[in-house]
């Protein structure tokens, strides 16, 4: 089958995950329940990377250009970008130095943990 | 004659691609973050549809078909986690926790300032899922009730930012450890912010990449329930 084949598990994978997201309390949305469908096969060995690298590496060297055209629907939210389009910098901002900080922090304070948990079992 | 051309599916394919590989070119010239070839694409293409009068549906024939990838295109970031999933194994503790804090105080965190800020719920919504990579933003932002137009900007936005003064935060918080870096980087600025992280080291950049996807899937989990609780 190839690349056609390729293809078609990963759109096989993307349509059963938006199945699976229209049972009623299905906690995830349709592409991530794909995605993790894909890392389940893979994981367990049902389809190896060999059947889908080809074209996954296809979707993630462009990823990028499949949202210029979400970003280009910004026309219709003129309005509300003029308005509060410093406040959403502002806040981006600031969220993202907490976020790294926070993360960087957690994960230095764990390994520092972790690393006099394995000297106390020496 | 121009409507007939411009509706024609195939001009907004073509001109997002022109716009793109352009875009990519001034990149790969000055190599600066802000010239994210997204942001420039997009910025060319805005102009062009003010300039010449183009209506945004006739462009849109052609984009929707583009943006439609997006959903095969998250299912394939499944092979880029799979090939770092044996870095979750070296600290799977440490990974877990560090990014699902992470995680959730970005939710929470721009929720919050996003409301002191006055903004309306449709834009709190919008903004919250902005740490985690594009796609699976913008199904979270979609699904919950936000823009996924403004969900996408404030996605690269934060990329950029996190690029640019991520290595510096860490150093001033002395954060050192390779993993530790890696998965801050990752957690709070996805893509744009793991290559940043490559550029600093193999492991930052191994448990970076590690970091985008579990980051994805845990706003996408917690986001929903986090959002209910404080809206």
């Amino acid at each position: 089958m190839g690349v056609l084949g390729e293809f078609l598990i990963i759109a096989a994978a993307a349509f059963a995950g938006s199945i699976l997201a229209q049972i009623p309390g299905f906690p995830l949305p349709s592409a991530v329940a794909g995605m993790l469908l894909m890392l389940i096969l893979l994981l367990s060995g049902i389809i190896k990377l060999e059947r889908v690298r080809r074209a996954a590496d296809f979707f993630l060297k462009f990823l990028p250009l499949f949202f210029i055209p979400l970003i280009v629907n910004l026309l219709k939210e003129g309005e509300v970008l003029s308005e509060y389009g410093l406040e959403i910098i502002a806040i981006i901002s600031i969220t993202t130095v907490i976020t790294l900080a926070v993360t960087g922090l957690t994960a230095k304070l764990l390994l520092k943990l972790i690393g006099r948990g394995n000297k106390a079992h020496d | 004659m121009i409507n007939t051309i411009v509706g024609n599916p195939l001009f907004g394919i073509c001109f997002t691609l022109i716009a793109y590989a352009a875009g990519l070119k001034l990149y790969m010239r000055f190599r600066i973050s802000v010239l994210h070839p997204v942001l420039t694409a997009s910025v060319v293409i805005i102009a062009a549809i003010l300039i010449f009068d183009i209506p945004l549906g006739d462009y849109q024939n052609g984009g929707s078909i583009i943006s439609f990838m997006l959903g095969p295109a998250t299912v394939a970031l499944a092979v880029p986690l799979y090939r770092q999933f044996h870095v979750l194994k070296t600290h799977v503790v440490v990974i877990l926790i560090s990014i699902t804090i992470g995680a959730v105080i970005s939710i929470i965190s721009s929720i919050f300032l996003a409301r002191a800020f006055g903004l309306p719920d449709e834009l709190v919504i919008s903004i919250a899922p902005k740490s985690i990579t594009t796609p699976i933003a913008i199904e979270v932002s979609e699904r919950l009730g936000g823009l996924p137009s403004i969900t996408a900007l404030a996605v690269i936005f934060t990329g950029i930012i996190g690029a640019i003064i991520g290595p510096w935060i860490l150093k001033f918080l002395r954060v050192n450890n390779p993993a530790a870096k890696g998965l801050a980087m990752g957690t709070s600025s996805h893509a744009i912010g793991t290559s940043r992280a490559l550029e600093m080291g193999e492991t930052e950049g191994a448990v970076s990449s590690l970091s985008i996807g579990l980051a994805g899937i845990i706003t996408a989990v917690a986001a929903p329930f986090i959002i209910s609780a404080i809206l």
